[in-house]
C-alpha cells in the first residue's frame, strides 16, 4: 500500500490533491522551512489545519530550517504552539529543534528530513533509536539501495516526484549578484533559473530573506521504483509541489495512487508525455552517483 | 584596551600527505587532519596509507602535537565494511580524534575504539547549542566542529552553552552552501561531494533568467564560488569566546601555502597570548601582509562579522589575484662550513634576485641569489627547471623543510 504526501506550494491546490489520492499534506511554514513556500504562517495554522482535515488528510508540518542560536528560542516557541502540537508530525534537519521536541515530549511526532544526510540503514536505525516517528531517505539513494536498507517501511518516506533541492546557501546569492546592477530584485520570486554555461537544464532559484535554494533541473519521478518498493510492503512517498502547476502536481498524484508494478513503466511514462514542457529524470534511482 | 585571560587554542591545519603533516606540524600546527584512503572525504587529495599514518603519529608525538583523522563521509551501507578495523588501527597508532559525520560511525568509534576523542564534523552544520547538547548527550561527542556559517555570536554562545570544546574554521576555502546538503556536484557530475568527489560546481559560470529573460550578459555570468576564509581579525574575539581549536581548511593545498599559512597564525596567536589581548593595527597589518604571500583566492571574514555575506563571492574568473610571493624552492641540507644550502626548486629564478627564507622559527630573513650551482657544480645564471637540486649560498643557518620565496 502506498502513502502519498503532498508538499504543498500553495492552499488553494489541496483540495484538488485530495480528489486525486493524495493520503496528507506537508506545510511549509513560513519562516521554518527551506521552502519557495510562503503561505503558511503559524498564525493560521489552526483552521488551515482544521480545514485539511475536515477533508479527510493527515497533516504535517515542515520545519527543516537549521537554526542559529538566536533563532532557537523562537523555534522552540514553535513547538508549543496549539495549531503546531495538533499536527500528525513535524519535519525537521536540526538536531537542536529535536533536542527541543525531547524536552517537550513530542520526539514521537518528529520526522527526520536533513535533505542528504541519510544514506544508509544503519545511521536512519540510530535516529529512529532516539524515539522519531520517521526518517527521510536521502535522494542521492539508488531504488536498490533503499530496498536493502533494512528499515520498516512505516518509519521511513521517500522523495519520490518534483523538484528536489539540490544545495542550500545561507547567503542572499541572488541579490549578492544584482547587487549594483540595473537588474529588479529577485528576493522572493518563484520565476528565476539559472542553468550552468556548457548544460541545457534550467534549476529554480529561490532566495529570502535568510537563504538561497537551489534546486534540480528536471522534475524526479519514480512511478515504477514506489510501485516496486510496495512490493514489500508499505511506501510513504513524498511529492513537492514547487514550481509545478497544481493539474501537474494533482496528475502525478492520481498516478503514483493508481499505478502497479505491471503497468508503472507505462503510467509514468503517460504522465510525462503529457507535460512536454517539463524536463522529467529518474535522479539517482538508476543513475548511482560515484564516489 | 580589553584583556581576558586566553587560553592557548589548538591551532589544527590540514594535510594531504605525509610531507605537508610533516611541514604544518614543523611550522607551528599544534595538531593536523588527514584523511585515510578510506571512508574520508577528498578522496582526490593523496590520503593516507596505514604506514604513513603510523609514521605521522610518530612525527607529532616527537613534536606534541595530535593527529586527527577525518572519518567523514556521509557512508551508504557499502562504504561501512572495514569500519571496526579501521577505527581500532587508529587507535593503535596513537591517532588522536577522528572527525566524523555518521552517528553510526561515531558510535562505532567509541565502541572499537575508545581511547579515541569523537570530533563532530561540519558536514552537520551545527549552528546551536541545543544541537551540540543532543549530539553529547545521545552521541558522546568529545567536540564539535562548527558550521561555517555561524557568526561571532553564535560561537561565542555555543561554545559557552554547548558544554563541549568548540572548534571553529579560521581559514580556507570555503562552501557557499551548508556542508554536507549539496548536491550540485552530484548533478553535474555524478561525483558525490559527501563521498569525497565534490567537483566544486558552485564555482562554474551559469547563466541567469527570469522567466525566459536572461539577465546575464556572456561576460558577466552567475556564479556562486565563494570567497576563502581568513580571519586574522577574529583570533581575539574567538580566543576569548573560548573556542578550543582554530582550523585551517584545504588538504588539497601545497605544502608552501601549508607553511605560509601556518607559520603566520602560529605567530599571531602566540603573540596574542603573550599580549593577553589584541594585536595593534600595525601589528595586524603585518600579519595580514605576511599571509598575502601565500596563494589564497579573494578572501572576506566569514559570517563571524558579516551575517549578511557582503562581498562574500568571487564573480572573477582569476584566482589568486593578491598574492605577492612565489614559491622557489625547500631546503634539502645544509652545508655549515660554505655556508651554502642545496634547494629543491619550485619556480624558475635568476642571479641576483631577491629572497627571503621562510623558515618554522617564523623568521623571514630576506638574501640575495649572489651565485647558483646545478647538481654538477656548473654555475647558472637561472633555475628554469622544477625539482631540480640547486646549491645557493645562504646569509645564515637553515635547516632541511626551511622554504625559499621571491617577492613578485
Amino acid at each position: 500500500m502506498k502513502k502519498i504526501f503532498v508538499r504543498c506550494a500553495d492552499t488553494e491546490s489541496i483540495r484538488l490533491y485530495r480528489e486525486s489520492g493524495a493520503d496528507g499534506v506537508i506545510l511549509p511554514l513560513s519562516g521554518y522551512a527551506f521552502s519557495p513556500c510562503d503561505c503558511f504562517r503559524k498564525e493560521d495554522l489552526d483552521a488551515c489545519i482544521q480545514t485539511i482535515r475536515d477533508m479527510g488528510m493527515e497533516v504535517y508540518l515542515q520545519a527543516d530550517k537549521l537554526f542559529s542560536q538566536n533563532e532557537m528560542p523562537v523555534a522552540e516557541a514553535l513547538l508549543r504552539e496549539p495549531g503546531v502540537l495538533s499536527a500528525d508530525g513535524i519535519f525537521f534537519s536540526d538536531p537542536g529543534l529535536f533536542a527541543a521536541a525531547e524536552e517537550q515530549g513530542i520526539a514521537g511526532r518528529m520526522i527526520y528530513d536533513p535533505q542528504t544526510l541519510m544514506t544508509n540503514g544503519k545511521d536512519m536505525q540510530w535516529w529512529l533509536s532516539c524515539g522519531l516517528k520517521a526518517v527521510v531517505v536521502s535522494p542521492l539513494l539508488s531504488a536498490e539501495e533503499i530496498t536493502h536498507l533494512g528499515i520498516p517501511a512505516d518509519q521511513y518516506m521517500i522523495l519520490g516526484h518534483g523538484y528536489q533541492i539540490m544545495s542550500v546557501s545561507r547567503r542572499p546569492l541572488l541579490s549578492l549578484y544584482t547587487e549594483g546592477k540595473d537588474t529588479e530584485i529577485l528576493k522572493n520570486r518563484n520565476d528565476i533559473r539559472i542553468r550552468e554555461e556548457s548544460r541545457e537544464g534550467f534549476m529554480p532559484v529561490y532566495e529570502d530573506e535568510n537563504y538561497t535554494i537551489v534546486y534540480m533541473d528536471a522534475v524526479l519521478t519514480s512511478v515504477p521504483e514506489v510501485c516496486a518498493l510496495e512490493q514489500d510492503g508499505d511506501v510513504q512517498v513524498i511529492i513537492n509541489a514547487a514550481f509545478l502547476p497544481a493539474d501537474c502536481v494533482s496528475d502525478a498524484v492520481r498516478t503514483y495512487r493508481t499505478a502497479e508494478s505491471e503497468n508503472a513503466r507505462e503510467c509514468e511514462q503517460a504522465l510525462i508525455e503529457a507535460y512536454p514542457g517539463i524536463a522529467f529524470t529518474k535522479g539517482y534511482y538508476e543513475n548511482k552517483t560515484v564516489k | 584596551m580589553k584583556t581576558k585571560q586566553l587560553n592557548k587554542p589548538e591551532l589544527l591545519a590540514p594535510a594531504g600527505d605525509l610531507a605537508r603533516a610533516k611541514t604544518a606540524i614543523r611550522y607551528g600546527a599544534d595538531a593536523v587532519y588527514i584523511g585515510g584512503r578510506s571512508f574520508s572525504l577528498r578522496s582526490r587529495a593523496s590520503n593516507f596509507t596505514y604506514d604513513d599514518i603510523r609514521e605521522i603519529c610518530a612525527f607529532a608525538r616527537e613534536y606534541g602535537a595530535h593527529v586527527h583523522v577525518t572519518v567523514n563521509i556521509i557512508p551508504h551501507d557499502e562504504d561501512l565494511d572495514g569500519l571496526a578495523e579501521y577505527l581500532r588501527f587508529l587507535q593503535e597508532c596513537g591517532v588522536h580524534a577522528v572527525i566524523c559525520a555518521s552517528p553510526y560511525i561515531m558510535n562505532c568509534a567509541k565502541k572499537y575504539a575508545p581511547h579515541l576523542e569523537v570530533h563532530c564534523s561540519t558536514q552537520l552544520s551545527v549552528t546551536n547549542s541545543s544541537a551540540v547538547r543532543f549530539l553529547k548527550r545521545h552521541l558522546d561527542i568529545d567536540r564539535v566542529v562548527l558550521a561555517r556559517e555561524c557568526t561571532m555570536e553564535d560561537v561565542r554562545r555555543i561554545t559557552a552553552e554547548g558544554g563541549v570544546p568548540s572548534e571553529a574554521f579560521i581559514h580556507g576555502g570555503m562552501c557557499v552552501n551548508y556542508s554536507g546538503r549539496c548536491t550540485l556536484s552530484n548533478r553535474m557530475t555524478l561525483r558525490d561531494a559527501n563521498r569525497g568527489g565534490c567537483a566544486q560546481s558552485c564555482r562554474w559560470q551559469y547563466h541567469l533568467y527570469q522567466g525566459k529573460t536572461e539577465l546575464t550578459k556572456q561576460d558577466d555570468l552567475f556564479t556562486m564560488g565563494s570567497r576563502d576564509l581568513m580571519c586574522l581579525d577574529h583570533l581575539y574575539d574567538l580566543m576569548e569566546a573560548g573556542v578550543a581549536s582554530f582550523k585551517i581548511e584545504g588538504r588539497m593545498k601545497t605544502e608552501f601555502y601549508i607553511a605560509s599559512v601556518v607559520s603566520v597564525y602560529r605567530r599571531c596567536i602566540d603573540e596574542i597570548l603573550l599580549k593577553g589581548g589584541p594585536l595593534d593595527a600595525d601589528r595586524m597589518r603585518m600579519y595580514r601582509e605576511e599571509m598575502r604571500k601565500s596563494e589564497n583566492r579573494d578572501i572576506w571574514t566569514g559570517f563571524y562579522d558579516n551575517p549578511d555575506a557582503q562581498d562574500s563571492i568571487i564573480y572573477h574568473p582569476n584566482t589568486n589575484v593578491d598574492v605577492n610571493h612565489d614559491f622557489l624552492g625547500t631546503v634539502l641540507s645544509y652545508d655549515k662550513t660554505a655556508e651554502t644550502a642545496v634547494i629543491q626548486t619550485r619556480n624558475p629564478f635568476a642571479k641576483g634576485e631577491r629572497a627571503e627564507i621562510l623558515s618554522p622559527s617564523g623568521t623571514y630573513e630576506p638574501f640575495v641569489f649572489e651565485w647558483m650551482k646545478n647538481d654538477k657544480g656548473e654555475y647558472m645564471e637561472i633555475s628554469r627547471h622544477p625539482m631540480a637540486e640547486v646549491t645557493i649560498p645562504v646569509p645564515s643557518a637553515v635547516k632541511a623543510g626551511d622554504m625559499i620565496r621571491r617577492s613578485r
